[in-house]
């Protein structure tokens, strides 16, 4: 096991690193949203519609 | 762990946030990993109670809607955010909670896994007994200890095979999944094979109260829970993917809708031989025989297998989250702590526990979705999907997730709001409902409520009070790791 001095450092290397826009991670854009959005909301609410008319 | 550097190590491993390079799971992997996690034997126990208050068809397509819906939930609480910073579930709660507030959901995480690895191991045991009791090997009298020592021994096989870190995680999970998704696949053909599809098509469901709204919003309102327990391994998981758009379609058809699909075998099981409740180690060998069974047995311990693992893994990286195991305590013993109390429970009081599952975990499902609607509205609204990562780590007075103590009081009380709307509108152990449950189920109303009184108490209170890093020009806490009260994380 590193040192807690060590493992500051290197938390706050990592910290350092993190903040800046280029170390995140690739982001959704508009249209991943809507297509999350249509198969995960729209769809469902279709779904229990067409099983409450079955019922 | 080979070709990381220390930090990096202690990032994949701890809960300090993944750079990019360091995110070894592709799109492949997070499916295969999500999927062997999704697929276990708690999906015919769901689809079981399903079946209590749906037929067949309207069931499997209530059961479908229901699993969608649930995951849309836990994608967007979890995964822009976590695949933003590379931080898990637990360390993404803390804009929300506080950095000590947080310890609630590490709490919920913590109980919630150990729950169902108990469930799970159980379950393992039972089928591995019933292979022996079906071969010959051992007779009836000693399936009880054997259910207790498979389901034991598992737990160390578990935590041999986590020493490898995550890697092992990764590397075993497609395997796993594939072999899973046959033997589903067997499963459900030997139960339309030998019971036959008119049968379970027409069968009654036991429970259902006759009012079509109320027993397709209890079906959907089952999955939608059950869905909503993987909140703590989801961030755990995509933190581990280089990018939210990698992660998409894999979190969606890996770890939802299986849920869904695999739910149907215990919907169909459940309607077919209404004493099995959908589990499948009642039925496996006297409808397939033998060979059949045996081999589809096999099934359920190595997709148990597989779920643990992901479970230790992700409660293990949620632990990391106490400073005292982020430095002092290595992954094995920390994969060790994780495990101990499974393994008590599994040796002292299996059949108390697993008679008493369901209450356990209801409870334990029904804080989810306010934890859900918080982090929305929360990440989406008021920080506009940027958060203070220094702020996650370094907790100290200053740092803009202090609060209050360690504590946000929106976040408490806008878990609070949902727990009583969740409550009010179905009571997760009887399963009794009140208006408007049949119009609006339990899970979304309580994540919307969550989310509305989590809205008005920031506005109201925590953002002119200076508190939780909202105010325009707040550019993140300044506060040195050696400085800080000690890491949050």
């Amino acid at each position: 096991m590193a040192l807690p001095e060590e493992l500051d450092q290197r938390l706050e290397q990592r910290l350092a690193l993190v903040e800046t826009p280029e170390y995140e991670g690739e982001q959704m854009d508009r249209r991943d949203y809507v297509s999350v959005l249509l198969l995960c909301a729209l769809l469902p609410v279709a779904l229990l519609v067409i099983a409450n008319v079955i019922l | 762990m080979s070709g990381l550097d220390a930090g990096a190590s202690f990032a994949v491993e701890g809960s300090w946030p993944v750079l990019p390079a360091e995110r070894t799971w592709g799109a492949k992997a997070l499916f295969g990993i999500s999927v062997s996690a999704a697929i276990a034997t708690w999906c015919f126990l769901i689809g079981g109670y399903v079946g209590y208050y749906l037929p067949a068809g309207v069931g499997t397509i209530v059961m479908i809607a229901g699993s969608l819906v649930g995951i849309l939930m836990i994608f967007l609480a979890t995964v822009p955010v976590s695949t933003k910073y590379g931080i898990d579930s637990i360390a993404s709660s803390k804009p929300q909670l506080g950095s000590r507030g947080s310890w609630i959901s590490l709490f919920l995480l913590y109980t919630t896994v150990i729950g169902w690895n108990c469930l799970l191991l159980i379950f393992l045991g039972r089928a591995a007994a019933e292979i022996l009791v079906a071969l010959g090997i051992a007779g009836e009298s000693a399936r009880q200890p054997l259910v207790v020592a498979f389901a034991a021994l598992a737990v160390l096989i578990v935590w041999w095979l986590l020493r490898g870190g995550p890697d092992t995680v990764r590397d075993t999970g497609p395997l796993i999944a594939i072999a899973v998704l046959a033997l589903g696949v067997v499963i459900l053909v030997l139960l339309i094979t030998k019971v036959g599809w008119s049968t379970i098509a027409d069968a009654k469901p036991a429970y259902a109260s006759g009012d079509t709204a109320l027993d397709v919003s209890t079906g959907f309102e089952v999955m939608v829970a059950s869905v909503l327990s993987w909140w703590p391994y989801a961030g755990g998981m995509v933190r581990l993917c280089p990018s939210a758009r990698t992660a998409k379609w894999p979190v969606i058809f890996g770890l939802g809708l299986p849920v869904g699909l695999v739910s149907i075998i215990g919907l169909l099981s459940a309607l077919a031989l209404p004493d099995s409740g959908g589990d499948p180690t009642t039925y496996l060998v006297d409808l397939g025989g033998v060979p059949v069974g045996v081999v589809a047995l096999l099934f359920i311990v190595l997709s148990n297998v597989g779920t643990v693992m992901v479970g230790v893994y992700v409660t293990t990286v949620g632990l990391k989250q106490l400073p005292g195991l982020q430095r002092r305590v290595s992954w094995n013993g920390t994969t060790a702590i994780t495990l101990a109390p499974v393994l008590l429970i599994i040796l002292l009081i299996p059949n108390y526990f697993f008679d008493h599952i369901g209450t356990f975990l209801a409870f334990m499902g029904v804080l989810f979705a306010p934890m859900c609607g918080i982090q929305i509205v929360d990440y989406f609204l008021f920080r506009r999907q940027r958060l203070d990562v220094r702020a996650l780590y370094l907790g100290g007075r200053g740092s803009g997730y202090h609060y209050w103590g360690g504590v946000n009081p929106a976040g408490v009380v806008g878990l609070l709001a949902g727990f009583v709307t969740y409550v009010y509108l179905l009571d997760p152990v009887s399963y009794v409902s009140h208006d408007p449950f049949k119009y609006v189920t339990a899970s979304v109303p309580s994540a919307v409520v969550a989310a509305a009184v989590y809205a008005i108490v920031t506005v109201a209170a925590v953002r002119p009070a200076g508190r939780g890093g909202y105010l325009p020009g707040y550019e993140g806490a300044r506060v040195p790791a050696a400085a800080a009260e000690g890491p949050t994380g």
